[in-house]
């Protein structure tokens, strides 16, 4: 059974799973890291401040 | 059922061990006679011709049968040798512990246990192949196979449950149950239920001879090496032949077409670790003239192959005895055939004539040279049944291979035919049908969730900040938050701004400061509502509250410095923040979702796209 399940839906759609796997292991990184897909506007790194006095 | 008697040859008079009260039939070891026997007694032989061969008495007494099932020989205490129209039948008496009954035919190997149901022998002259029949009581047999028994030899000690006479061997299935009975006149003389092995192990090769024939015009010396299994061939010289059940060969006609075949005859193939033969090629051609070649080949252990080639695609075809049960299903004039839960298509129907033909064929293709066959398919494979006028049905599972696997199998460079369109049961590089695409989605949609739940389970969404700030009629005001220590490698900060707006704006810039490095990231948030009475209907846009996330934040000490402006002509009384850090992000879940839609989407298309493609050459075309 396991291997019909992976004949029929893991092996003949490998391109797929390709991608699966990136998207997986995408939002893994994104959601540890707490970056948040497409912020856009929100953050932006602004190197000038380094000489901003305390 | 052992008896170990000790009878007497009606011959010589020497002792003949009988072993089994089954044996009708026993052979004397001193002077090789056959006696027949009834109920443990030698009966006189006045009426009793024999019919043994002697090519089969040279061989019983050393050959020994070894299943496949267990290491031990058994000897072969007889065999039994039928003819038939298209082929031979093979039947072994082996001795393991009790009596075994082997069945060899069209090269698969049965275990057979006698059937004592008793028998409707209602007009069962006129079943033929096809046909549901009652050859057993209240149950609907489908018949596969009706042949006429046209030789029948024998050696060694042997059931013999027909004659010669009149009497035909009925092949058919119930469900998944395969059965032979044998038939003389209105009345069935045995039945048996045959059970697919894997083929034992035979110490002599018995089942099949090399026949030869050098042609009477043209002095060509044509070789059958799948005789008795096969019984027609073609020589060079257009003249066709056949094979009768002993083994004389009659000419049929000399064929109209005949050219040589763009695979050699005489070259072998490798195909599952088993070299065949190339013997025989059979062009067919449909009522729309419709065209496609047929190779036969040949292994001596495996028995027929066949290579199909239709538009230069090619389809590995193997002769499936032991599952006949799939062809019932084609007789309800059903769309689908199920093999194992397996779905398969119906995609042609046709009648064919044939066109031309060089070599060896399987069986006698020169009795009806008009065939109807039906094809199912679910690619890579296809189910064919092919009935040829007034013969028995064959079915034939196959198998979508590439012109380099065939040129693999070869080992050398061959000239087929250019490809036209997709084949049949062609495997398309990056096609999956839509439930497997609908099912794999499903399944990376479920990973997805359950990642997202596992990596959201370590956020603490910890309250830095929830305070409302008077603005007091102030347009521009400016407040600066305690230092924050932000503990994770990165993590993010959502900020919520809400203000009671009224037709009115507010704007946030903050200053995000790393206390530390020095570092500063800018980001802005705003919100806007407006509302009004036009028209007779009242509306509003904008809103009073607004959540805004910095992400991928490194760890260290911040403060968060925070200049507002609100609006001059309402400006709202205050605002309220509220900064929560290292919060979980459901968008991130949703967006990735709908990304991987879009390949899921366009996999879909491109294997509908293909699939209208492949379904273009059929009359049952769904789409």
């Amino acid at each position: 059974m396991l291997q019909k399940f992976y004949t029929n839906y893991i092996k003949s759609m490998r391109y797929f799973w390709i991608v699966a796997c990136i998207a997986i292991g995408t939002l893994a990184w994104m959601n540890i890291n707490g970056y948040r897909i497409f912020t856009n506007n929100v953050s932006k790194w602004n190197q000038a401040g380094a000489g901003y006095h305390k | 059922m052992s008896t170990k008697q000790i009878l007497k040859c009606e011959y010589c008079s020497h002792n003949i061990d009988y072993l089994f009260e089954e044996f009708n039939i026993i052979t004397c070891s001193n002077c090789k006679a056959l006696n027949k026997v009834k109920d443990g007694v030698i009966l006189k032989h006045n009426n009793f011709s024999i019919d043994a061969c002697s090519r089969l008495q040279k061989l019983w007494t050393d050959l020994s049968i070894q299943p496949s099932a267990n290491n031990i020989a058994a000897p072969v205490l007889g065999i039994i040798e039928m003819n038939y129209n298209e082929g031979v039948m093979h039947v072994f008496f082996a001795h393991q512990t009790t009596l075994q009954v082997y069945v060899h035919f069209e090269y698969a190997w049965y275990l057979v246990s006698l059937v004592k149901e008793p028998l409707v022998s209602n007009k069962l002259s006129y079943i033929k192949a096809g046909d549901f029949a009652d050859l057993f009581v209240l149950q609907k047999s489908f018949i596969i196979n009706k042949e006429r028994l046209q030789r029948l030899a024998y050696a060694g000690n042997v059931q013999l449950t027909t004659e010669v006479d009149k009497t035909y061997i009925i092949e058919h299935t119930i469900e998944n149950k395969h059965f032979l009975t044998f038939l003389q006149g209105e009345f069935s003389s045995a039945s048996w239920l045959l059970q697919s092995i894997q083929a034992p192990i035979l110490n002599k090769p018995i089942l099949h001879r090399m026949f030869t024939y050098v042609c009477t015009v043209c002095q060509f010396e044509n070789h059958v090496i799948s005789f008795p299994n096969s019984r027609s061939f073609i020589c060079q010289c257009k003249r066709a032949y056949s094979i009768t059940a002993n083994d004389a060969v009659d000419f049929v006609k000399k064929m109209s077409n005949y050219e040589v075949p763009y695979l050699e005859i005489g070259s072998t193939c490798l195909f599952d670790d088993y070299t065949y033969t190339l013997i025989g090629h059979v062009r067919k051609i449909d009522k729309d003239e419709f065209t496609w070649n047929e190779f036969t080949c040949w292994n001596d252990a495996k028995g027929f192959l066949y290579l199909s080639e239709y538009n230069g695609h090619w389809i590995k075809l193997e002769p499936m005895k032991s599952k006949y049960y799939i062809a019932t299903q084609r007789t309800k004039l059903s769309k689908y055939v199920y093999e194992e839960g397996r779905e398969f298509d119906l995609f042609n129907s046709y009648e064919s004539d044939i066109q031309c033909a060089s070599g060896v064929f399987a069986g006698n293709i020169l009795n009806d040279q008009e065939y109807s066959g039906v094809e199912y398919i679910a690619p890579p494979f296809m189910w064919t049944f092919e009935k040829p006028q007034s013969e028995s049905i064959s079915a034939f599972k196959g198998i979508s291979i590439t012109a380099k696997q065939l040129q693999a199998a070869f080992n050398k460079p061959l000239d087929l035919p250019a490809q036209i369109g997709i084949g049949a049961v062609e495997r398309i590089k990056g096609t999956n049908d839509l439930v497997s695409i609908a099912m794999s989605f499903l399944l990376a949609t479920i990973l997805l969730i359950a990642t997202h739940i596992l990596t959201s389970r370590g956020h603490r969404e910890t309250l830095l900040l929830s305070q409302s700030i008077t603005l007091a009629n102030a347009t521009e005001t400016k407040f600066v938050t305690p230092i924050f220590n932000l503990e994770k490698s990165h993590s993010n900060i959502e900020i919520k701004l809400y203000s009671p707006l009224d037709n009115a704006w507010l704007e946030n810039e903050y200053e995000i400061i790393n206390t530390i490095t020095g570092e500063v990231i800018n980001a802005e948030q705003g919100i806007e509502h407006y509302s009004g009475y036009e028209g007779g209907e009242s509306w509003s846009e904008g809103s009073n509250e607004d959540v805004k996330i910095i992400s991928y934040l490194p760890k260290g000490n911040y403060k968060i410095s925070i200049s507002t402006q609100a609006d001059s002509f309402r400006t709202p009384a205050f605002y309220k923040i509220i900064i929560k850090y290292d919060v979980s992000m459901t968008k991130n879940l949703v967006i990735i979702l709908l990304l991987l839609a879009i390949p899921t989407l366009i996999y879909y298309l491109y294997s509908y796209h293909k699939e209208v493609q492949r379904w273009s050459n059929s009359n049952y075309s769904p789409y």
